[in-house]
C-alpha cells in the first residue's frame, strides 16, 4: 500500500510537474499570507507584518528546492538537463564529436563482430535438450572411433544413459529422375534423435529399431532441404526417394534451427547408421574394428561426473585392448569434451583463434579509449575558463563530474549504437560468404540480444576509461588562473597527456605488428609448398560408386575420361586421384615393413593412402624426387607397386634407399606388400599447418578407386578449361553429379580460411590502430602548438631559428614515441606464444616482421607530427603577440 | 540543496504526525500548533517544515488534500494515512522508550 503511494507520487511529480509547481507555489504563499494576517491582526504595520513573516519562514526558494529534492524526480529532472546540455556542448563542436563517435564506433564494431563469432561457435550450446548433459568422446589424440568399439562402449558403459554415434558424409540424393544433389549429413545410431531430444516438424526421428543390424532404408530431410528441394511441402513426409540409386522413405523433416551435432556444418539429412552399405557402397567399417570413422557422443546420467565417466571409458577400453590385442592400443585413454566441435579436433584451434581475436580486439577498444581520453584531455583544457567559472559560481564537484560524464556516456552510446550496427553489417557480409568447396560449412553470423548487452557491457565500461581520467582532471582546476585565462603551466611538467600517448603508440606497434605477421603468415601460406602446383590446375570431382557403378566400369569409365581429358585444347597432362588433398575424408590406414615383424599397436604408424592414375603426379605438379612414376603397366595381375612421400620413406626406412623395398598396409603379417618404386616431395594433406605427414600413392589399376577426382594441367583460363571438363564428364555419362569443379587455386579457399581470416581481421585492426595512432599524434602536436603559439612566437621573435623551434616543439613527442614503440615491441615479445594460433611458418618473433611494423609506425608518427610542427615554424611573430 | 538534516529531524517527523493525527491540518497551522501547545518552546523554522512534510508524502506516510481553509482560501491539507498511523505509534514507542531510558540516567544519580 505504502509503495503504491510512493509510486503514484513519484509519477504524478513526473507527469504533472507544471501542477507540482504551481501547488508549492501556492502552499508557501499561502502560508506567507497567514502570517501576515496574523501579524497585521496582532497590530503590526503592513511593512513590517510582511518582513517578519519573510524572516519567520526562511530563504524561500531554498526550501522548495528541498521539496523538489523530495519528488524523487529530481535526479531525472537532472539528468535531462545534463542530457540537454550535454548534447548542446557537442553539437558546438561537430568535428571532435564525430571523431570521437567514429573512433568508438569502429573499436566496439570490431568488438562486437569478434564477440558474435565467440558467441555462435563457442558460447552458443548446441540446440538440443539439456546441452550441458551431453559430452563428446575424444580418443587419444583424436576423435574418431571404430562401429565395434563404440558398441562395446555403449552397452558396456555405466556412466551414460545413452551413447549415440554419428558420421558426416556425402550421398547422392534424387528427388525424382534426372534430379540428382550431392549432399551431407549424418549416418547416426538409432537413438540419436531420442537422447538429444529432436522433435521433427514432421514426421518422426528415426529409432533404434530403424538402425538395427540390416537397417530400415528411412531418412529424416533438413528443414533447409525440405524447403529447397521439398518446396516446403506439408505431405513430403512418406516420399520415396533414391540415395545412390536405392530407394529410402522420407520419414520426417528435423526443426528449424538444428543443423547436426556439429556446429559448423550444416547437415541436410539423417540416416540410420546400420544403412552404411547402402550410403557409402564398397566399405564394410560397421563390423571392422581396425577403422576409425566415427564420432561418438554421450548423454551423462544426472549423478555422474565428467571425471568418473573417463574412468568408467577407460575401463572399457582397457578390457578392449585385453580382449583385442592387436588392434588396440592399451595406452590410449578417453577424455570428454563439450559437443558441437567435433572434440577437441576443433574446439582447441578455434578457442585458440577465438582468445587472439577477443585480445586482439580488445586491444583496438582500449586503443580507441586512449584515443578518445587524449581528446577529451585537450578539450577539458580548452574549457577550462568555462569549468573555472562553474566553480566558482558555487557548482559542487561532483555535479561537474557528473556532467562531464554524461557527455562521455552519450559519446559512447552513440558510437555503440553506430558499432552495433557496422558489427551487424559486418556479420552480413561474413554470412553471406560462401566457399567454394564441396562440404557445407556453416558461415552464419548472427548478433543476438546476447552479443547485444556484450554491446551495450563495452560502450559502457569505455565511457569510464576514457571518460574519467580527463573528467576528474577538468575539474581539479585551480580557480584563479583558469579565471584569468592563463595558460596553465602543468604542460611543461610529464603529465596523464604524455602517458596517453606513450599508451596509445605501444598499443598500436602491437596492433600493427600482429597485423603485418598475420599478413606474412598469409603470403607464408600462399607460398607454402602444398605438394603440389594450384596455378593452372583445374579439378572435378564426382563419385561413380554412388550411381551404382562396379569396380570394372568405374576404371573403364575412368580410362575413357582420361584419354578424352588429355585431348582437349590447352591440357598438358591428365591424371585421377581418389580423393585431393587438402579435402577432409582422407583414409589413414598402418604401414608397416614386410622385413620386421608386426609391432605392437602402440609403435604402429598410420599413413594416408591416395589412389592416383598415371599422369596425376605431371597434372597436379608433384615432383617425383626418385624412381619412376605410376605407367598404365601397373595394373591387376602386375606386382603391387606403390609411390611414397619422403616423409613416408624417412619413416619407415630412415636412411636406407626405400627404392625397391617392401611395406604391408594390413596387419596380417604374411602379407607381402608393395614395392616402392618411387618417392614424391612431401606436401600439406589435411591443413596447411600440419607436420609432414606420411602418405603412400597407389595406382587406380590395382586398387580401384570409389571418389573420382579428375585433374588436368592446363594452358588455359581456369574458367574455360572448368566448363569443357564439366561438359567432357557429362558426355560420358550425364547423370553424375559434379562437385568441386573448378581452378584448384579457388579450392584452397577452406585450408587458407583460417590464414586469410586472420590476415583481414589482424590487418584492419592494424590499420585501425595506425589510423587512431595518427590521429591522436596529429591532435594533440597541434593541440601543443596552439597552446604554445604565443611562446613560440615570443622566441621566433627573439631570434630562434627554426631547427631549435622544430626541436622544441617535437623533441617530447619523439621521445614519446620512441619509448611506446619499445614498449609494445617488448609486449608483444611477451605475448607472441599466443599469436602462433593464428600464425603458419613464421615465428611470432619474426625480426622482419618487427622491423617493418616499428619503421611502419615511426613513419606514422613522423607524418602525424609534420603539419603541426610545419605550423610551429612558419609562425609569425608580429602577428601572434598583436592577437595577444 | 541538502536534504533536512536539523537536529530536529527525527523529533520534528514524529511532531508532525501527531500534529496531524487529530485532524488534517495545512502547513501554517501545524507550525502554529507546534509552538503553541510547547507553550512556545519548540520554535519551529517554519520553511524547514515543508520539506518534511513533502518528505513524508512521498514516503507514503501522510497524504495531502487541497481544500477550503477557514477563510475560504484553499490550502493544502495533510492527513495521516494508514501506513502513517502505524508510524507515529512506532515513533510514540520509540520516543518513550528513549526518554524514559534518559529520564533513568539522569535520575540515577
Amino acid at each position: 500500500m505504502r509503495w503504491l503511494a510512493i509510486v503514484r507520487n513519484t509519477l504524478r511529480s513526473l507527469f504533472r510537474r507544471r501542477r507540482a509547481e504551481a501547488e508549492l507555489e501556492d502552499e508557501f504563499r499561502y502560508h506567507l499570507e497567514r502570517e501576515i494576517e496574523s501579524n497585521l491582526r496582532a497590530g503590526m504595520p503592513p511593512r513590517e507584518a510582511r518582513l517578519a513573516a519573510l524572516r519567520l519562514i526562511g530563504p524561500i526558494a531554498f526550501h522548495q528546492e528541498a521539496c523538489r529534492d523530495w519528488r524523487g524526480t529530481a535526479y531525472l529532472e537532472t539528468c535531462a538537463r545534463d542530457v540537454r546540455y550535454a548534447l548542446h556542448m557537442l553539437r558546438r563542436t561537430p568535428l571532435f564529436t564525430a571523431a570521437a563517435i567514429l573512433t568508438l564506433a569502429l573499436g566496439i564494431g570490431a568488438n562486437t563482430t569478434v564477440f558474435t563469432f565467440v558467441d555462435n561457435i563457442l558460447l552458443r550450446p548446441l540446440p538440443v535438450r539439456d546441452p550441458q548433459q551431453l559430452a563428446f568422446l575424444n580418443w587419444g589424440a583424436g576423435v574418431n572411433l571404430s562401429y565395434p568399439n563404440y558398441a562395446d562402449l555403449r552397452d558396456r558403459n555405466r556412466a551414460f544413459s545413452s551413447l549415440i554415434a554419428y558420421r558426416f558424409v556425402p550421398l547422392s540424393l534424387s528427388i525424382r529422375a534426372r534430379e540428382n544433389y550431392r549432399v551431407w549429413g549424418y549416418e547416426a545410431s538409432g537413438d540419436y534423435f531420442e537422447t538429444l531430444g529432436i522433435k521433427p516438424l514432421l514426421g518422426r526421428g528415426f529409432g533404434p529399431e530403424d538402425d538395427k543390424p540390416g537397417g530400415n532404408p528411412v531418412l529424416v530431410v533438413s528443414h533447409r532441404f525440405w524447403r529447397n528441394h521439398f518446396a516446403a511441402d506439408p505431405n513430403a513426409v512418406g516420399r520415396q526417394v533414391k540415395i545412390n540409386g536405392y530407394p529410402f522413405t522420407v520419414i520426417g523433416v528435423a526443426p528449424p534451427g538444428f543443423a547436426g551435432t556439429e556446429l559448423i556444418v550444416d547437415a541436410d539429412f539423417w540416416v540410420p547408421m546400420n544403412m552404411e552399405p547402402r550410403i557409402e557402397p564398397g566399405s564394410n567399417w560397421l563390423h571392422s574394428r581396425y577403422a576409425s570413422n566415427i564420432w561418438a557422443m554421450g548423454r551423462l546420467k544426472p549423478d555422474v561426473s565428467r571425471a568418473r565417466a573417463e574412468a568408467d571409458l577407460n575401463r572399457i577400453s582397457q578390457e578392449l585392448a585385453a580382449e583385442y590385442p592387436d588392434v588396440l592400443d592399451r595406452k590410449v585413454r578417453f577424455r570428454l569434451s563439450p559437443p558441437g566441435l567435433i572434440g577437441q579436433a576443433l574446439r582447441g584451434p578455434i578457442t585458440g583463434f577465438g582468445v587472439v581475436l577477443m585480445g586482439i580486439g580488445g586491444l583496438v577498444l582500449l586503443l580507441a579509449c586512449v584515443n578518445l581520453a587524449g581528446m577529451l584531455t585537450a578539450r577539458a583544457a580548452d574549457r577550462r575558463h568555462e569549468i573555472g567559472i562553474r566553480l566558482a559560481l558555487g557548482a559542487s564537484k561532483a555535479r561537474l563530474l557528473r556532467q562531464l560524464m554524461t557527455e562521455s556516456l552519450l559519446l559512447a552510446a552513440m558510437g555503440g549504437l553506430v558499432g552495433f550496427a557496422i558489427a551487424f553489417g559486418a556479420c552480413r557480409l561474413f554470412s553471406s560468404w560462401r566457399l567454394n568447396i564441396d562440404i557445407p560449412i556453416e558461415t552464419a553470423l548472427q548478433p543476438d540480444a546476447f552479443v547485444l548487452g556484450f554491446t551495450a557491457a563495452a560502450a559502457l565500461s569505455t565511457t569510464l576509461f576514457f571518460g574519467l581520467m580527463p573528467a576528474i582532471q577538468a575539474i581539479r582546476t585551480d580557480l584563479i588562473p583558469s579565471l584569468r585565462n592563463a595558460p596553465a603551466n602543468r604542460f611543461h611538467r610529464w603529465g596523464v597527456r604524455d602517458l596517453i600517448v606513450t599508451g596509445q603508440i605501444a598499443l598500436s606497434v602491437i596492433l600493427v605488428i600482429c597485423s603485418v605477421l598475420a599478413v606474412r603468415s598469409l603470403q607464408h601460406a600462399l607460398t607454402l609448398n602444398l605438394g603440389f602446383e594450384p596455378g593452372n590446375a583445374v579439378s572435378a570431382s564426382f563419385d561413380l560408386q554412388l550411381q551404382g557403378y562396379d569396380e570394372k566400369r568405374s576404371r573403364t569409365f575412368d580410362a575413357a575420361l582420361v584419354a578424352k581429358a588429355s585431348a582437349l585444347p590447352g591440357i598438358q597432362a591428365a591424371g585421377i586421384i581418389n580423393n585431393f588433398p587438402l579435402r577432409i575424408g582422407e583414409d589413414n590406414l598402418v604401414v608397416s615393413r614386410t622385413d620386421r615383424p608386426m609391432p605392437p599397436p602402440s609403435e604402429r604408424h598410420r599413413a594416408t593412402t591416395y589412389k592416383i592414375s598415371p599422369g596425376y603426379l605431371r597434372a597436379a605438379g608433384t615432383k617425383l624426387l626418385r624412381g619412376r612414376d605410376i605407367g598404365s603397366h601397373d595394373r591387376e595381375g602386375a606386382p603391387a607397386v606403390a609411390l611414397v612421400n619422403q616423409a613416408l620413406a624417412d619413416l619407415l626406412f630412415g636412411k636406407e634407399d626405400p627404392l625397391g623395398k617392401h611395406f604391408r598396409m594390413t596387419l596380417n603379417a604374411a602379407d607381402a606388400g608393395m614395392e616402392i618404386v618411387g618417392v614424391v616431395e612431401t606436401g600439406k594433406y589435411e591443413s596447411l599447418g600440419e607436420d609432414p605427414k606420411p602418405v603412400v600413392f597407389l595406382p587406380v589399376g590395382q586398387t580401384g578407386t570409389e571418389e573420382t577426382t579428375l585433374v588436368v594441367r592446363t594452358t588455359l583460363p581456369a574458367q574455360q578449361t572448368a566448363e569443357l571438363l564439366r561438359k567432357t564428364i557429362l558426355d560420358l555419362d550425364p547423370e553424375l553429379t559434379l562437385y568441386s569443379v573448378g581452378g584448384l587455386k579457388d579450392q584452397l579457399a577452406l585450408p587458407l580460411f583460417p590464414a586469410r581470416a586472420a590476415a583481414i581481421l589482424l590487418g584492419v585492426f592494424g590499420f585501425l590502430a595506425m589510423v587512431l595512432a595518427a590521429t591522436g599524434l596529429f591532435a594533440l602536436m597541434a593541440y601543443a602548438v596552439a597552446r604554445r603559439t604565443r611562446e613560440i612566437g615570443i622566441r621566433i621573435a627573439l631570434g630562434a631559428r627554426p631547427g631549435l623551434v622544430l626541436s622544441s616543439v617535437l623533441k617530447r613527442t619523439l621521445v614519446l614515441c620512441a619509448v611506446g614503440v619499445s614498449l609494445g615491441a617488448l609486449a608483444t615479445l611477451a605475448a607472441g606464444r599466443l599469436l602462433s594460433a593464428v600464425l603458419y611458418g613464421v615465428s611470432p618473433r619474426d625480426p622482419v616482421t618487427y622491423a617493418t611494423a616499428i619503421l611502419l609506425m615511426s613513419l606514422v608518427a613522423l607524418l602525424a607530427c609534420w603539419s603541426p610542427a610545419a605550423r610551429a615554424i612558419r609562425i609569425d611573430p608580429a602577428r601572434t603577440l598583436r592577437e595577444e | 540543496m541538502g536534504k533536512p538534516t536539523d537536529l530536529v529531524q527525527g523529533t520534528l517527523d514524529l511532531l508532525i504526525l501527531k500534529t496531524i493525527s487529530l485532524e488534517p491540518m495545512n502547513g501554517w497551522a501545524i507550525a502554529k500548533r507546534i509552538v503553541q501547545v510547547s507553550g512556545s518552546v519548540l520554535q519551529v523554522q517554519q520553511g524547514s517544515l515543508y520539506p518534511a512534510l513533502h518528505r513524508l508524502e512521498h514516503q507514503g506516510w501522510i497524504k495531502a488534500e487541497w481544500s477550503d481553509s477557514q477563510n475560504h482560501r484553499r490550502a493544502k491539507f495533510y492527513s495521516l494515512t494508514a501506513a502513517g498511523h502505524k508510524r507515529l505509534q512506532s515513533e510514540l514507542d520509540n520516543w518513550h522508550r528513549l526518554s524514559n531510558a534518559i529520564g533513568l540516567v539522569i535520575e540515577a544519580v
